[in-house]
């Protein structure tokens, strides 16, 4: 038995209500929903009982909850969560190197320039980060625009706090000190932007691909 | 049924596999098809199956087309080419684990 678009509706209305807004997930939720829903009323049960009966069974997925690897402050459905998670997940330790690594290295082993290069590699860092700064605008400007939600939109969302490693070395102006030598905090705070930048380059794609999969069709 | 975190480990090669010799697959149809050819032995929840697609989605393994259905849409999973080499490896993996399992459970019988 095929449910009718107004029983569709019913279904959509649901995954409104809990949240589940995100295309790429949105779709295979409400299509094994139809099917389970279908199941039961070939079973001989009513639409309003196969409904109750199917989302007993999803309810536990769509529980709020945040993660370690976004911050509390980013709390979504658990299925969606655990999709972001498991993208996440190697960024994120990427992410943790860049930023310990330079300082790590830079600690132990200084990098000094002579006078004269001293304005020369400051004024390409800083352009350099200008650089990824302005695209970081764009891409957050271009996701929030976006009417589509999809989980690499909440993935992106999470990391855009991350600017300050960007906006800090800019305003300060500096990433080496009177001695010529590069800076161990700001080198860090440069390689973790310039990674953050990548993270959400690489996001952003991923957001662009979903939403153009779905308009095909 | 009791015995369903045995399968568990097995659920990444258990959809690769499937797709291996389906082409294409969505969600619902990969539970169900799992019920036939187990004769109800395994019930993949959507608490399980749907992690471990995302798992695989995410590992490049699998790859995403959407079609219409109708009066909806349908997201349909497909092995990538990294996928199918993924397959192979997997299946010969559990393959040994069975193996090895054989000679533990009934070291008086071998499969050789």
């Amino acid at each position: 038995m095929e449910l009718t678009k107004e029983q569709i509706e019913i279904v959509e209305h649901y995954l409104q209500n809990r949240k589940v807004e995100y295309l790429d997930l949105k779709v295979e939720i409400l299509d094994h929903m139809i099917l389970d829903i279908e199941q039961f009323m070939n079973k001989n049960h009513s639409f309003e009982n196969a409904l109750k009966m199917t989302t007993i069974k999803w309810e536990q997925h769509f529980k709020q909850r945040s993660s370690f690897y976004f911050g509390m402050f980013y709390a979504e459905s658990k299925i969606v969560v655990d999709k972001a998670v498991k993208e996440f997940r190697p960024f994120y330790f990427l992410y943790l190197a860049a930023y310990l690594l330079p300082m790590f290295f830079l600690k132990n082993s200084a990098i000094s320039f002579q006078e004269q290069e001293v304005n020369l590699i400051n004024n390409l860092l800083l352009s350099a980060t200008f650089l990824a700064l302005i695209y970081m605008i764009y891409i957050i400007i271009k996701t929030q625009l976006s009417k589509q939600k999809s989980t690499y939109r909440f993935i992106l969302k999470t990391q855009y706090i991350a600017v300050v490693f960007l906006i800090i070395p800019l305003l300060l102006g500096s990433f080496l000190d009177h001695k010529g030598q590069l800076s161990s905090i700001f080198m860090s705070f440069l390689s973790a932007g310039f990674m953050v930048t990548f993270i959400c380059h690489h996001f952003y794609k991923k957001h662009q691909a979903v939403i153009e999969k779905y308009k095909r069709v | 049924m009791g015995n369903q975190k045995l399968y568990k480990g097995s659920l990444q090669t258990i959809i690769l596999q499937l797709l291996a010799s389906n082409e294409k697959m969505y969600g619902y149809e990969i539970t169900q098809k799992v019920k036939e050819l187990t004769k109800g032995e395994l019930n993949i929840t959507e608490g399980a199956l749907y992690p471990a697609l995302h798992k695989l989605e995410a590992d490049g393994l699998l790859d995403v087309e959407v079609a219409n259905v109708g009066n909806r849409l349908r997201k349909y999973y497909k092995l990538t080419e990294n996928g199918s080499k993924e397959t192979a490896n997997k299946v010969s993996e559990m393959q040994e684990f069975l193996r090895t399992m054989q000679h533990l459970v009934n070291p008086k019988f071998s499969l050789e």
